[in-house]
């Protein structure tokens, strides 16, 4: 889906009213609950999950704290020092440091630190404490830490830092309130910031700087002795050089399957609605116009998007829970031998599984890679991978052409077709990336992976449910917003000008539809396209799933014999085998996008890479869809 | 990546004189990369990386 990642922007964030409240900001290790303290402290939904680099930007909200002050809290990126060696600790440094541009300068600092993996984090407040502002320490994840027995004892930590230390649970009602309590009470003190002390270290101050990190931790923690147990034993299994990669490969398997075999009955029921609807609307007296411009235009266009809400919202649950449980590092962990084989960064990864939900985040998510051409590989085949907006387009032709039954007796057939497509977009990213490192960019030895393993958690239900319902919204109001226009447009099209007095055709063959349709026609005749689809591909550019909203308002208007208000049932009595599949060819290649295009724009700061991303995957799409019609006509299914 | 770096960017994960290391994991392709543990956080890394740390067997725990 073409767009961010879910964000619901806190009333008031950057108002000008809130500019000159105090700002405190929430500094600390990758992963250690900081958009968590975030989201409860503010009342936010930022993406919180279970691994390293969630958080790619700084995000501000209001707080009002017990005392009723107004607070502006910021989340950063985490990051292990101040160092900043890619763009988003960079952010998180120049916050930190003061150095920006924005009026976002921290007036206290909160470093968050996961209570049951103290080590690093304490290395990290040494450093916060050279930068000359007040910092406190907040021991988060305490249920965590508790649970396994670790003891910290928060009193002699805050002597031994010299700075005031609390506990919090940030997923648990009134997890936050000592931390709130102490945010009061040092914003009252009104410590002004002195002069930072802080310099870039190098490896002998930060080897000290540990050291003392581990004295404070051995004299203050007990019971530190073993590591999760539930980690190691699950770790055994799912790292395992040979399961762990069969396990990944049933995992993904099994997504695939579930979105087309569970979502069966949610979509029937949506289906089912909006054919009432229509039915609805033909009974009422309308003028025969209006009467065709609500059901073929809005509920037939809108109304054939929508039926894919089940299928996105399973394949976002399967998503969002291995992100919670903490499967997502494990999976970069094992594909990192493969993905370094295409000359992929080892923090690759990350950014292209998140462009499975949408390459705009995946984009994004390219900051945590420090390196600038690495990052730009992966910002050129991030949208190759397949995000959620081609799903609608898939699966309507899959339904359509490839027959539901099953192979070996238990898979089916059309969830094994979708498993190929995705697998078609991974392998065709890998081979983007390995020919732009070898051919382009030569000679250059790979970026070191290194990744932070987290423990495995279980999810929190609550958060789990927020986060589907987010994904559901943000679908919906694409239906209600980019596809709903852009299905006036196509419905404009397809009607208007009205067919002539005593005209023999369908009235569509003399829209202009039709005539931009036919005009396309040389172009896409050697894919096997007719002049339906062209039209469906251009306003298919401002979002994926148009095409199909597209493609049933045309067929509807065409009406005829064969059309059917069931928009599969027409493509399958008019479209050959063939043109189907070269469609999807298409489909898996061409950047028909123009949201991913802009953010990409943006992020590499140029219009350069939008247009050789735009030419690449035009390139691409073009020679795919044609290889498949030819094929495909070979083979008999012209 | 320059020597100076990594050494810096192994000692932000953990890796310091006198820290407890254990390999847990590796890969299937070459056994790479690996998994190891180092006191009580884990880190995935490649082997090449790894080779920068040295490491004696059986110290005092
Ligand atoms: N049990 C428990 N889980 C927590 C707590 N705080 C955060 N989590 C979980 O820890 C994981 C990481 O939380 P995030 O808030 O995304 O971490 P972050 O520090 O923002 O991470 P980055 O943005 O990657 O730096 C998520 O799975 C949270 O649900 C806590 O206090 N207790
Ligand atoms: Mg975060």
């Amino acid at each position: 889906m073409s767009v961010t990642a879910p964000t619901i922007a806190s009333p008031g964030a950057d108002s000008p009213a809130s500019a000159s409240a105090p700002v405190v900001a929430l500094v600390g290790n990758p992963n250690c609950g900081k958009t968590a303290l975030f989201n409860a402290l503010t009342g936010s939904r930022q993406k919180v999950a279970n691994y390293p680099g969630v958080t790619v930007e700084k995000k501000v909200g209001p707080l009002t704290t017990p005392a009723g002050r107004t607070v502006r809290i910021v989340d950063l990126p985490g990051t292990y020092s101040l160092r900043a060696r890619s763009p988003d600790e960079e952010v998180t440094r120049d916050i930190v440091l003061g150095r920006t541009q924005s009026d976002v300068i921290p007036d206290l600092i909160v470093c968050v630190a996961d209570a049951s993996n103290l080590r690093l984090a304490l290395r990290l407040v040494l450093e916060l404490k050279q930068v000359g502002r007040p910092v406190l320490l907040s021991l988060n994840m305490m249920d965590i830490a508790r649970k396994r027995g670790i003891e910290i004892d928060a009193e002699k930590l805050s002597r031994e830092l010299g700075i005031p230390v609390v506990t919090s649970v940030a997923v648990r009602r009134g997890g936050t309130d000592a931390l709130l309590a102490e945010i009061d009470r040092r914003l009252a003190a009104a410590q002004a910031a002195t002069g930072t002390l802080w310099t870039t270290p190098d490896a002998t101050a930060l080897r000290r700087a540990q050291k003392e990190a581990d004295r404070i931790l051995a004299s203050v923690v007990k019971g530190q002795g073993k590591p999760d147990s539930l980690t190691t034993r699950v770790d055994a299994v799912l790292l395992h050089p040979v399961a762990g990669l069969i396990v990944l490969l049933a995992i993904l398997f099994v997504m695939f399957q579930a979105v087309f075999a569970w979502a069966e009955p949610g979509m029937d029921a949506i289906e089912a609605l909006f054919h009432f609807l229509g039915d609805l609307v033909e009974r009422l007296p309308l003028p025969a116009l209006l009467t065709s411009f609500l059901k073929d235009g809005l509920i037939g266009g809108v109304g054939s998007v929508i039926v894919f809400l089940p299928q996105i919202v399973i394949l976002f649950f399967f998503i969002l829970l291995l992100e919670d449980l903490g499967y997502m590092a494990r999976a970069a962990f094992l594909m990192d031998r493969i993905m370094g084989g295409a000359g992929l960064h080892g923090r690759a990864f990350i950014p292209l599984l998140s462009s499975f939900a949408c390459a705009i985040p995946g984009v994004m998510a390219t900051r945590v890679i420090d390196d600038r051409r690495d990052r730009l590989t992966t910002i050129l085949v991030a949208p190759l991978m397949t995000c959620s907006a081609r799903i609608p387009v898939y699966t309507l032709i899959i339904g359509a052409f490839i027959p539901d039954r099953q192979v070996w007796g238990l898979v089916g057939l059309q969830g094994l077709v979708m498993f190929g497509l995705y697998t078609v977009g991974i392998a065709s990213a890998l081979g983007v990336s390995f020919v732009v490192k070898r051919i382009i960019w030569r000679g250059k030895p790979g970026e070191p992976f290194m990744l932070e393993l987290p423990d495995y958690k279980l999810p929190q239900v609550k958060s789990l449910a927020i986060g589907l319902w987010m994904r559901a919204t943000i679908f919906l109001k694409r239906a209600g917003t980019i596809i709903l226009s852009m299905m006036i447009l196509i419905w404009v099209l397809a009607t208007f000008p009205q067919p002539p007095e005593g005209a023999t055709e369908p009235a569509i063959n003399y829209s202009l539809a039709a005539r931009i349709g036919t005009a396309i026609q040389p172009l896409t005749e050697p894919l096997g396209f007719n002049w339906q689809i062209n039209v469906a591909l251009i306003p298919g550019m401002a979002a994926r799933e148009v095409a199909v909203g597209s493609l049933g308002t045309i067929y509807a208007i065409s009406g005829g014999e064969e059309a059917t208000d069931k928009i599969a049932e027409t493509l399958g009595s008019q479209w050959s085998l063939a043109t189907a599949l070269a469609f999807l060819a298409w489909y898996v290649y061409a950047p028909q996008c123009a949201p991913t295009l802009a953010v990409i724009r943006r992020e590499t700061g140029g219009w350069r890479w939008l247009w050789v991303t735009f030419f690449y995957m035009v390139t691409l799409a073009y020679v795919a869809a044609f290889l498949t019609y030819r094929i495909a006509v070979a083979f008999g299914g012209g | 990546m320059p020597a100076t770096e990594l050494e810096r960017r192994l000692i932000e994960l953990g890796f310091v004189e006198g820290a407890d290391v254990e390999v847990l994991h590796q890969g299937l392709f070459g056994g790479d990369p690996i998994a190891v543990r180092v006191a009580h956080t884990t880190i995935g890394l490649r082997r090449r990386e790894a080779m920068a740390i040295l490491v004696s067997v059986g110290a005092e725990p």
